[in-house]
């Protein structure tokens, strides 16, 4: 049962039957912008598909780096 | 000079529930001629008037005949700290989420590691351990504690009852709302798939989500919302104070939650309080929280879902139907968060 409506069962049933069909395909990534669709597949393999990795850290660097501009020069300077 | 007690956590705001039993307890003990502080490191946003601040490197002067109550929702980074008081330590466990939510995050997974592995360190110097949840005191007695009893976590009278809206058929503008923190074990990216579902059974429908932001997950939220096309749909609000949750509860329709980790869930008690039918996971500690109420999903298919609710909103008695089940279990509800449980399971201690 994908659902439980414990206080009364036979209510239960009668919403179980009357279940509809609401399929609906997610839309393109073509809503979002080229930059934003970028980020959108990092995060969504990192929450959806619970994966970490090298992906993750590039872009945790490019969230640090557009947060801290000066670390980037530094380190370019660092160089 | 009669004994204090004092409470801690590393951190205090207005919105969160752990701040809100701590001032609910200092309330309750204060008008039963009890006083004592709350610590706290870090105080957000307007909290600042009504706790101390915890120094690390100088703790507070306590006596042996004091008590401090340690709230633990997660890591302590200042546990030894506390614990080198001289006031006798009881526990108030909140439950920890676990690390595996944050692996994203490595500071906040370290943090619920900590969180964890400190029950060890805690376990020898606690005279007294509380809970909020049967939950949470079944986890607490496999860390091997002994539970004194559960403390109430919410002050209800907050959240008065409404008239309940009757809206049936749902064909019309029908608004769901869930509260929490913008995280992944609360799984508000699954609210947002589901909702996109119902909107073909209802498109003038509303998605509010109240809470604050983890940075990274609240993006990912964000452009979730962008990416179906939701932008007009779903609101994301930070965290309000009470008036404008309030506020939020009279506006809903249902309540939804798909959180796949929750202690207790204080949320769902307030939609409850406030006659706001309920659409619910049972992970963790929320089966206890719900009781026989509400629909309780077993599912984590955003399209079963969103069709489970709309041929639930399609009987003409749905609300009715699930609103009697919800009176009985606030009636279990209401008992358990008597406020005078606490002084009932607080006062004794400092005898």
């Amino acid at each position: 049962m994908d659902f439980r409506f414990p206080a009364d069962p036979k209510w239960e049933s009668e919403i179980a039957e009357r279940k509809l069909s609401l399929k609906t395909k997610p839309p393109e990534l073509s809503s979002l912008g080229g930059r934003e669709r970028i980020e959108f597949l990092f995060l969504e393999r990192l929450f959806k598909n619970r994966r970490t990795g090298i992906p993750t850290a590039l872009w945790a660097a490019r969230i640090f780096f557009s947060r801290f501009p000066k670390a980037k020069e530094k380190l370019r300077g660092a160089k | 000079m009669a004994p204090q007690l004092h409470q801690f956590h590393t951190n205090f705001s207005n919105a969160d529930a752990v701040s809100q039993q701590m001032t609910l307890i200092q309330r309750t003990l204060r008008d039963a001629g009890v006083t004592g502080n709350i610590y706290t490191v870090e105080a957000r946003g307007q909290s600042a008037t009504t706790t101390l601040r915890w120094d690390p490197a100088s703790p507070p002067l306590m006596s042996d005949r004091d008590w401090i109550l340690i709230h633990h929702s997660h890591g302590n980074p200042h546990l030894h700290s506390v614990l080198s008081t001289k006031a006798n330590c009881a526990l108030v466990y909140h439950n920890v989420t676990p690390p595996e939510f944050f692996a994203h995050d490595p500071y906040l997974a370290d943090l619920c590691r900590l969180g964890r592995d400190q029950l060890k360190l805690l376990q020898p110097r606690i005279k007294a351990a509380f809970t909020v949840s049967q939950y949470n005191a079944e986890e607490l007695k496999a860390a091997g504690f002994t539970v004194n009893g559960l403390l109430p976590l919410i002050d209800i009278k907050n959240f008065p009852a409404l008239d309940a809206k009757i809206k049936v058929g749902a064909k019309e503008k029908f608004n769901f709302l869930f509260i929490g923190k913008l995280a992944p074990h609360k799984s508000q990216a699954l609210i947002v798939e589901t909702f996109a579902h119902f909107v073909r059974f209802c498109p003038e429908a509303h998605l509010t989500l109240v809470g604050r932001e983890d940075p990274f997950y609240g993006r990912y939220v964000s452009l979730l919302v962008k990416r179906w096309g939701l932008s007009r749909q779903v609101t994301l609000l930070g965290p309000l104070d009470i008036d404008a949750l309030r506020e939020q509860y009279q506006k809903a329709d249902a309540f939804l939650c798909l959180s796949q980790h929750e202690g207790f869930c204080v949320p769902i008690i307030e939609a409850m309080s406030m006659k706001l039918p309920i659409f619910s996971s049972v992970a963790a500690g929320l089966q206890e929280t719900l009781g026989k109420s509400g629909i309780q999903l077993h599912t984590r298919s955003p399209e079963t879902i969103a069709t489970t609710i709309a041929a639930t909103v399609s009987d003409p008695s749905w609300k009715e139907k699930m609103l009697s089940t919800q009176a009985k279990r606030m009636s279990e509800v209401t008992t358990s968060q008597e406020p005078g449980l606490i002084t009932a399971a607080l006062l004794p201690l400092l005898e």
